[in-house]
């Protein structure tokens, strides 16, 4: 699945280590953990024949065709999973079946009057309708036009993973199981489906009343990657003449934005084939932008969906791309598809090489500043020559990290590591605080640094070679990489994979004059106990001695609480990078002579060492006046240095100016200085300019001059309504909701009124307008939870919604509850996550007749999750 | 490869010795807690004390050893050994042999030349610099010149016994034991097999046996050369080498195409051919078990395994087991034949069980030790039927769960424990139990296909715990992970009872039901939950016999069944498929085949 845009639910974990074991149930005594269920058939291939005669009703017939030969031994039953579907009708063969269907454990088994022969194969034909899916299969019908604004054509679409393609076939919905498939819908005329494989044929019906396409996917994938989409949609096909056809399906009248957005998907192939050593396994690349899609998209097989806004209008991308989202479900093509994680223990192997797809895509693929021929990093194999930005791919992995080293705690056995059998969901895998997206990118990351680049893909490359078609377990990836490498990675792969938990490492840095000696020494500071022994790993440090030009490499081997290594040098350093190129997924803390780090946010010998500096200036004490402050701003100046840096930099400064970093510290007015200079300086790079405008806000909420304040919201209100960024809008209108400006609620509600890349001006400006918390905006929030605004928007307006409870509680509640119920599946999700913050008893009522209730199971657990967060919510 | 569990004495297998004779040493530590007593971590420095895998830096494509046993009697030979090497993963500058202490080094050459090189002894590390970046694989040829005498201890490297001054003629003996690296620069830690061509020097009379038969046979003034071509790649560190003057076994042995033929020391011969001599046919068995034929050619295309027993291995051991050879101590001689033929099976077995497939890391050698045991049952099975091989597995799992009681996660490891002691009870019996319960699982056809299939898959290579079981799952189509982690993954044993009572269906007890009750009353723990086990029941009444299955995952569970009558007995899990101690309590306590 893909990177989600906004994050959906909390986790439903988030276990400390004195809580409750959620892999044991203390009651009857029995492991919570979820083991792949057998397999006793072998299924082939599964025929579905789709019949749709009307999208405004929800409903379809369905006749199901299954392939299977028995496995291990005769087979008197047989039980798939099936939920909700209405089953008319069994045969084997040509002989009636007998058929059990049990609801709760969402199975049908079939009984064979003759039980069929092991190693044979047999066909079982199955009757059933679809109808009013609540899971599985997400169909909007048609919706009129709200102020002016178009309505939407009826659609759906199917999302099978992670266990919900039971919800419209039956299958062994798991996936250690594959097979081929075809579909063969037939829909109202002017409607398309797009399924996966090869349209082999589409036919007008007699009278032109209906279309039947015919879609035939012969090389065998796994049930959760079996797509049906049908719209009214027009299709671009970005191919460029390459080998495969590359449709885009868009909403009517968003085709002139396809090659813009998608443009470069066939350069793309070309990469991840080069990088993989292995062709793009499918019959061709379809990409599906669909109504209603709560992630980011969905890599069924050679037809990815993506949400509403992936596609985007030309001035949407002045400061925003969808090229990441394109790249990760393209390499799920890959990983995910062709190779398979076996069960959802493994899921991190589709995700997390999905992610590191999209890095590997900004460094090699995006090109821009720093681009060099073969640069840093070991290059050698498939990345020999080629282009390259580390600076963007450092970026990218930085990002990552932040969110991974707060929640993932070593823990161990309370909290849960990446690869685990324990999850009440199967969804709670991809939401887990030990994240198989963020923390798997950066396993895999620090495996290519480990290897180095000419091992590594070799290593990927065999991986695949070796598996393919398959599906497997995080042990046969390690070998394959073992093999690559001539290395033994079991400890690597039980300490980042298994256990949960990151390093957080403190080093200190000395310099001995009179001996002209280094020394360093680092700490693991994380809690350290049996289940969660030290961390072991090498820490590179750089090493620049004054007036040389040739940096210096020292590795610090730690497998203990603490290591300490002494270097010679001919002159004391002038820089000290501790991990510059991110060998190690860490919290690293750097105690050294601050001077050293104004050379390194100057000098740093990668991107990632003057990102480090940044953050560490913004504490830094004991230097000359103004020096740290100065020093920041010229880099947030830097026209030529990444957006990245440049806002690390802006935040470091406001975090001077507030004394209110990640440690909080004295006040240092030359930042406050600095940053309402910032206000006043053309800044053409936008990412840059929206930091900058969040600097402003942090700095002028925490100014104890009025005039100070004063002038930031003078500032940020011109930006707010008039830059031409969407993202510098809502960065201006969400600072202007930090200093409470409620003179500008107007800005707000003018914001709520546009409509941008994901709602993030709107977003925003739910955000301020709750910030405010005013009973005068509570009319306005209200409203935007409702039709004519973009699921984004709604989704937000909820959260907001929660937050201004205190002003109308009545309506907050019934709007919230009935928001629980919303076709839009993520504001109904938002909903949720937002009644969990509510002070109200009725909440726990609605909640836990829901989370009994729902026809959906996954509807049931989200609000079994939401309960549990609610009545925790006094601890939080 | 390893060393066979020690044999029967007194009466009842010392099944936990297995574990001293691999390398472990076994102390418990149930009960402990706390983290200053917790054997997973160094206190004092928070170190994770868990062993894991050597690196796989290099692969050892071939290996031309030339030895010259200078005096088989202190265990001193002279060798020079060319190793075709080809790093793996990226280009390397220096190479890293295994290589005793006792490891006189005298010259090192890559591709001819003289290079660099340091021996550390306590280490028993030679560290090979190759005087350029050799990249990954690039392939050199590796030459060491060494000598040494004494080059083994404690069962390792080379044992011996010095010839007998007060005998007439030469009777010292020598043979290859654990960790060819203890006495010959070479390398123990293999991810795949080496092509190995070995040419052994002895003093007259002297005679050499190894893997094969031997190529050729030189003979000069007072000395003997036996080559042997070892042409399939075999693994480096299970070199099997004998030396000694040794007579033909008198019968058995040999059968078509096959030649498992005996040797003993002078006088011994008829002796060791009646208790051994049944070697020929147990291979003809494994090799249609297993689907894969001995690795180990002769002349004439003949596969041969060659059994010697020799009084330099200890007498109260167990066979030395190594590529092509099994090493018996003479003491098995005085045992009888039927007593020793299951270890002899065992160890057979272990040529393809550590001979064509090895662990990868001693926590994945319990797969060779399951394999090799439940082998050596099922040729018990074949040859005195299915009692008597039920026989072996309900001792098995006796001795462990008496032996495992008490063990329990996390501080108790299991058979794939990384710790340097084992958590289980009795490694040997566990393994027996084990690969027993997953045969009456999977049932013999697809557990034989599981089987086979691991061994084409890892054939002349290291393979892990997880190999094994998706091979199993692969042939049976049954998910195994909950199996493997509650019964190899994790120590201890069920303890179950069950209680039936039977309700009459009104007046008489001519018909009625049967209510179970099945009680798990082990120690269950978030680390240690209730096990997932099927507890398969017999109900006897006067009308016939009832087989119930009762599953169960949790605490307790309770089942009804319709009866013909009041039972008259109600016996548990006859044929041993769950590890534990399982009890039918109640009426017809006595009743039952209960476990101690």
């Amino acid at each position: 699945m893909a990177a989600v845009v906004l994050a959906l639910v909390g986790s439903a974990r988030g276990l400390g280590p004195s809580a409750e074991r959620g892999d044991f149930d203390a009651e009857s005594g029995a492991s919570r953990a979820n083991y792949p269920p057998h397999r006793t058939a072998d299924i082939l291939h599964i025929a579905l024949d789709v019949t749709i005669p009307e999208m405004n009703r929800r409903e379809m017939s369905v006749v199901q065709r299954i392939r299977l030969k028995p496995l291990g031994g005769e087979l008197a039953e047989l039980t798939l999973n099936q939920a909700g579907l209405d089953i008319r009708s069994a045969k084997v063969g040509e002989e009636e079946a007998d058929f059990e269907v049990d609801n709760d454990a969402e199975t049908v088994t079939f009984l064979f009057a003759t039980p069929l022969a092991a190693g044979r194969e047999s066909t079982i034909t199955l009757e059933y309708r679809v109808s009013e899916p609540s899971d599985g299969v997400f169909w909007t019908t048609e919706t009129g036009g709200v102020g002016g604004a178009a309505g939407r054509p009826a659609q759906l679409h199917t999302q099978g993973q992670p266990e919900s393609a039971r919800c419209w076939f039956v299958c062994h919905d798991f996936p250690n199981e594959r097979q081929t498939t075809e579909i063969t819908a037939t829909v109202p005329a002017g409607f398309t489906a797009v399924s996966n494989g090869r349209l082999e044929s589409q036919t007008a019906s007699v009278g032109g009343g209906l279309t039947t396409f015919r879609w035939v996917q012969d090389r065998a994938h796994v049930s959760y990657l079996v797509s049906l989409v049908v719209g009214r949609f027009e299709s671009v096909d970005v191919a460029r003449g390459g080998k495969i056809a590359m449709p885009v399906y868009v909403p009517v009248g968003r085709g002139t934005d396809v090659p813009g957005t998608f443009g470069r998907t066939a350069e793309m192939v070309g990469l991840y084939e080069r990088l993989f050593d292995e062709p793009y396994p499918w019959a061709q690349y379809a990409q599906v932008v669909v109504d209603n899609f709560a992630w980011g998209g969905m890599e069924n097989t050679g037809a990815t969906t993506l949400y509403h806004h992936a596609v985007m209008s030309e001035r949407e991308r002045a400061d925003a791309t969808s090229e990441d989202l394109i790249a990760h479900e393209l390499v799920h093509q890959w990983f995910g598809n062709l190779v398979t994680c076996a069960s959802w223990e493994h899921a991190w192997l589709n995700e997390a090489f999905a992610t590191l797809g999209e890095a590997l895509w900004w460094e090699f693929g995006a090109g821009g500043r720093g681009a060099a021929a073969d640069g840093d990093g070991g290059g050698g194999g498939v990345t020999a020559g080629l282009a390259r930005n580390l600076d963007a791919y450092q970026w990218w992995l930085l990002g990552m990290r932040g969110g991974l080293l707060e929640s993932d705690h070593a823990a161990a056995p309370a909290a849960l590591g990446m690869a685990t059998k324990v999850y009440a969901h199967a969804n709670d895998v991809f939401e887990q605080d030990a994240n198989p997206y963020t923390k798997g990118a950066w396993v895999l990351h620090m495996l290519r640094r480990r290897l180095g680049d000419e091992a590594f893909f070799r290593g990927v490359a065999g991986y695949l070679d070796a598996h393919a078609d398959r599906s497997v377990e995080t042990f046969e990836f390690r070998r394959a990489m073992e093999r690559a490498g001539g290395v033994s990675l079991a400890r690597f792969f039980d300490q980042w994979v298994v256990r949960p938990g990151t390093p957080k490492v403190g080093v200190e840095v000395a310099w001995d004059a009179e001996a002209s000696r280094l020394r360093l020494r680092a700490e693991q500071r994380q809690p350290i106990d049996g289940a969660n022994p030290a961390f072991a790993f090498e820490l590179p440090v750089k090493v620049l001695v004054a007036g040389e030009s040739t940096w210096r490499e020292v590795r610090l081997a730690m497998d203990g609480r603490s290591a300490e290594a002494e270097v010679a040098l001919p002159g004391e350093p002038s820089v000290v990078a501790v991990d510059p190129d991110l060998d190690v997924l860490a919290d690293v803390e750097v105690e050294q002579d601050a001077g050293r780090w104004i050379v390194q946010l100057r000098e740093g010998p990668t991107y990632a060492a003057r990102v480090q500096a940044a953050g560490h200036l913004a504490k830094a004490t004991g230097l000359p006046d103004g020096a740290a402050s100065a020093a920041l701003a010229k880099v947030v100046l830097d026209a030529g240095a990444h957006h990245g840096l440049r806002s690390a930099a802006a935040r470091a400064l406001a975090d001077r100016a507030t004394g209110q970093g990640k440690t909080d510290g004295p006040r240092d007015a030359s930042a406050l200085d600095e940053v309402m200079a910032l206000s006043g300086t053309a800044i053409e790079e936008p990412r840059t300019r929206a930091a900058v405008a969040d600097a402003i806000g942090r700095a002028g909420d925490g100014a104890e001059d009025a005039a100070v304040r004063g002038r930031a919201v003078d500032v940020l209100t011109a930006w707010a309504t008039g830059d031409a960024a969407s993202g510098v809008r809502a960065a201006a209108i969400a600072s202007l909701g930090r200093l409470r400006a409620a003179e500008k609620v107007d800005v707000f509600r003018a914001a709520l009124a546009t409509r941008t890349h994901d709602a993030r001006v709107e977003r925003a400006a739910l955000g301020a307008m709750a910030d405010l918390d005013s009973p005068a905006v509570v009319e306005d929030v209200l409203r935007a939870t409702g039709a004519g605004f973009d699921p984004f928007a709604r989704a937000k307006a909820a959260d907001s919604l929660a937050r201004l409870a205190r002003h109308d509680r009545e309506k907050v509640f019934a709007t919230l509850s009935a928001l629980l119920d919303d076709g839009e599946q993520r504001v109904a999700l938002a909903a949720g996550e937002a009644m969990s913050g509510l002070d109200d008893r009725r909440v726990g009522e609605v909640l836990e007749r829901r989370s009994r209730l729902a026809r959906a199971r996954f509807d049931r657990h989200m609000a079994g999750v939401w309960l549990r967060a609610w009545e925790g919510r006094g601890k939080k | 490869m390893g060393r066979m569990p020690w044999r029967r004495r007194s009466g009842r297998r010392a099944w936990t010795l297995w574990a001293a004779a691999a390398g472990f040493t076994i102390v418990g530590w149930a009960g402990t807690g706390g983290a200053a007593d917790d054997p997973r971590i160094d206190a004092a420095t928070g170190r994770d004390l868990r062993a894991w895998p050597a690196e796989r830096s290099v692969e050892v494509r071939s290996a031309v050893i030339e030895l010259e046993v200078v005096d088989p009697g202190r265990g001193a030979v002279s060798s020079v050994v060319e190793l075709e090497v080809v790093p793996l993963g990226s280009g390397r500058e220096r190479l890293e042999l295994d290589a005793g202490e006792r490891v006189l080094v005298d010259r090192v050459t890559v591709d001819g030349a003289s290079v660099r090189f340091t021996h550390d002894p306590g280490a028993g590390k030679l560290r090979v610099e190759f005087g350029r970046m050799v990249g990954a694989g690039e392939s050199v040829r590796v030459r060491v010149w060494s000598t040494g005498e004494g080059l083994g201890s404690d069962g390792a490297g080379l044992v011996w016994v010095e010839d007998d001054p007060a005998t007439a003629g030469a009777d010292a003996e020598m043979v290859a034991a654990q960790g060819t690296g203890v006495w010959l620069p070479s390398v123990n830690e293999t991810a795949g097999g080496t092509r190995t061509e070995l040419s052994v020097t002895v003093p007259d009379p002297y005679e050499v046996v190894a893997a094969g038969s031997p190529a050729s046979l030189t003979r000069t003034v007072g000395k003997r050369t036996y080559r042997f071509a070892i042409g399939e790649r075999a693994r480096l560190s299970g070199l099997g080498l004998a030396v000694g003057v040794f007579e033909a076994g008198v019968g058995g042995g040999v059968t078509s195409g096959i030649n498992a033929g005996v040797v003993a020391p002078a006088g011994l011969g008829a002796k060791a051919g009646a208790v051994l001599g049944r070697g020929g046919e147990m291979v003809a068995f494994f090799e249609e078990v297993f689907g894969e034929p001995l690795a180990w050619t002769g002349g004439g295309g003949v596969r041969r395994v060659a059994q010697v027993v020799s009084r330099s291995v200890p007498a109260e051991g167990g066979a030395v087991v190594r590529s092509g050879v099994v090493v018996w101590p003479a003491g098995v001689l005085d045992q009888p034949a039927a007593e020793v033929e299951r270890e002899q099976a065992e160890a057979l077995a272990r040529q393809w069980f550590g001979g064509v497939v090895w662990a990868r890391s001693d926590a994945d050698a319990w797969v060779m030790d399951t394999l090799a045991a439940l082998g050596g049952a099922m040729w018990v099975e074949r040859q005195r039927g299915r009692e008597a091989y039920l026989e072996l597995v309900r001792e098995a799992v006796i001795v462990e769960s008496a032996a495992g009681s008490g063990r329990r996660a996390p501080l108790d490891g299991g058979l794939t424990t990384r710790l340097a002691a084992s958590g289980v009870g009795d490694r040997g019996a566990r393994c027996l139990a084990i690969g027993h319960m997953l045969r009456t699982r999977l049932g013999d056809a697809a557990f034989v296909e599981g089987v086979r299939a691991f061994l084409r898959a890892n054939r002349f290579a290291d393979a892990e715990t997880d190999d094994f079981r998706v091979a199993l799952e692969g042939a049976s189509g049954q998910s195994l992970e909950r199996f493997f982690d509650q019964w190899v993954h994790r120590p201890g044993s069920a303890v179950i009872e069950v209680e039936p009572v039977f309700i009459a269906d009104g007046a008489g007890e001519s018909a009625g039901a049967l209510r179970v009750r099945v009680r798990q009353t082990q120690v269950i723990d978030a680390d240690n939950p209730a096990y997932a086990v099927v507890v398969p029941l017999v109900i006897e009444t006067a009308e016939g016999t009832a087989n119930l299955d009762v599953p169960m995952h949790t605490r307790e569970t309770e089942t009804m069944v319709m009866v013909p009558g009041r039972p008259t007995s109600v016996r548990v899990d006859p044929e041993a498929t769950v590890l534990g101690r399982l009890t039918v309590v109640g009426e017809w306590a006595n009743a039952t085949g209960v476990r101690p």
